[in-house]
């Protein structure tokens, strides 16, 4: 199972860290040579892709531990987003 | 003058990226205080831009250690639990923290790593797992192309490195650093795990912290995207090209070159926030 895992995480960080970084400097090639609002908007969504590139991967681990039956590992990765979600609330406070 | 910010940003976050990569670091240690002294930002603008840059980095190598079997899962994302509950404490502190203030807590931290950096890690020797880690199946094990062997490895007082790691979480959410200067000692000299192990799971743990440390800079409006965009991808490209010349490189004279830098930096950032206190 752990050897699956790693695969699978491997693979979304990859897409993650690609797609972030050719959303990011596609908005900043535009919004710093056009008058145009889309490089704003492509850049938020390519910081968005990155921050949630390891938010996902954890996502990942609690869903094939569960499918798994690895209770353990299901339950600490699920408390780690419950965490991030506790950070989202108060960031929004 | 966006476009020279940016250039500007461009430049200083490949070099750190460079840098952090042959040495080990996330980078967000010498990005910081470079982008405040030379392009005079405000600290939170730069430790925002810097924490962006840290979840890029260390996403970008963790897929790499992942595909080598290098990072311990379970370990990694146990101690994530204080980690991100360390990081989102300290991202709401630097909200309440004045900036003359951070810049002395950086600087300090800068000086500590500087002397640290030179200190040998102590020679690994297997530990027997405790009874947390037991029950959690922390233990693990990698194959070291290096050495040719199979590494097999128990993990040894748990609840300090779980202390540690939300140390680490707190400096991470204040100075917009990744925290892995704490993490990795703490995982090899605490909890008896390889050097390559504590390394490829810190840079898992630290794109998870640095996640949601990001998710609160971002919401306090902190992110300049003309600042934050290229210093994100000057630090994948600086990362990249450190991680293929660092074989090439010789070790000992590019670390004392770096501690000199470290304390440079570090003594420059304690002056400028006592200077900025007494102005105010």
């Amino acid at each position: 199972m752990d050897a699956t895992l790693r695969e699978v995480i491997s693979l979304i960080m990859r897409l993650g860290v690609y797609s972030s970084a050719l959303l990011l400097s596609l908005g900043i090639s535009i919004r710093l040579t056009t008058p145009w609002i889309a490089g704003e908007h492509l850049m938020r969504l390519g910081f968005i892709t990155l921050i949630s590139t390891p938010i996902a991967a954890v996502a990942s681990s609690a869903i094939l531990s569960a499918i798994h039956g690895d209770r353990r590992l299901t339950l600490t990765s699920t408390l780690v987003l419950l965490i991030l979600l506790l950070g989202v609330a108060l960031g929004a406070i | 003058m966006p476009i020279l910010i940016a250039i500007l940003s461009l430049i200083l976050a490949i070099l750190s990226g460079l840098l952090g990569s042959l040495l080990g670091l996330g980078g967000g240690v010498i990005l910081v205080p470079l982008l405040v002294l030379l392009l005079h930002l405000p600290i939170h603008t730069a430790s925002a831009a810097s924490i962006f840059a840290v979840v890029a980095t260390s996403t970008a190598s963790t897929s790499n250690y992942m595909r080598e079997g290098l990072t311990n899962l379970r370990l990694g994302v146990f101690l994530e639990l204080s980690t991100t509950l360390g990081a989102i404490s300290g991202a709401l502190i630097t909200a309440a923290m004045g900036e003359p203030l951070l810049r002395v807590i950086l600087g300090i931290i800068l000086i500590y790593a500087a002397v640290t950096m030179f200190k040998k890690i102590g020679e690994w020797r297997p530990h027997a797992s405790d009874g947390l880690a037991s029950r959690l199946r922390l233990d693990g094990s990698y194959y070291d192309r290096a050495e040719g062997v199979e590494v097999s490895y128990g993990v040894d007082n748990t609840p300090a490195v779980l202390l540690l790691s939300y140390l680490a979480g707190v400096i991470s959410g204040l100075l917009g650093i990744g925290g892995g200067g704490i993490k990795v000692p703490a995982m090899n000299l605490l909890g008896g795990v390889p050097i390559k192990a504590a390394v490829a799971t810190s840079s898992f743990m630290i794109g998870i912290t640095a996640a949601a440390a990001s998710i609160i800079y971002m919401r306090q409006r902190y992110c300049n995207p003309i600042v934050a965009a290229p210093v994100v991808l000057g630090a994948l490209l600086g990362a990249s090209i450190g991680s293929r010349i660092t074989p090439r490189v010789r070790g000992r004279t590019l670390k004392l070159l770096f501690t000199i830098l470290l304390i440079i930096l570090g003594l420059r950032m304690i002056h400028s926030g006592v200077e900025l206190w007494m102005r105010r």
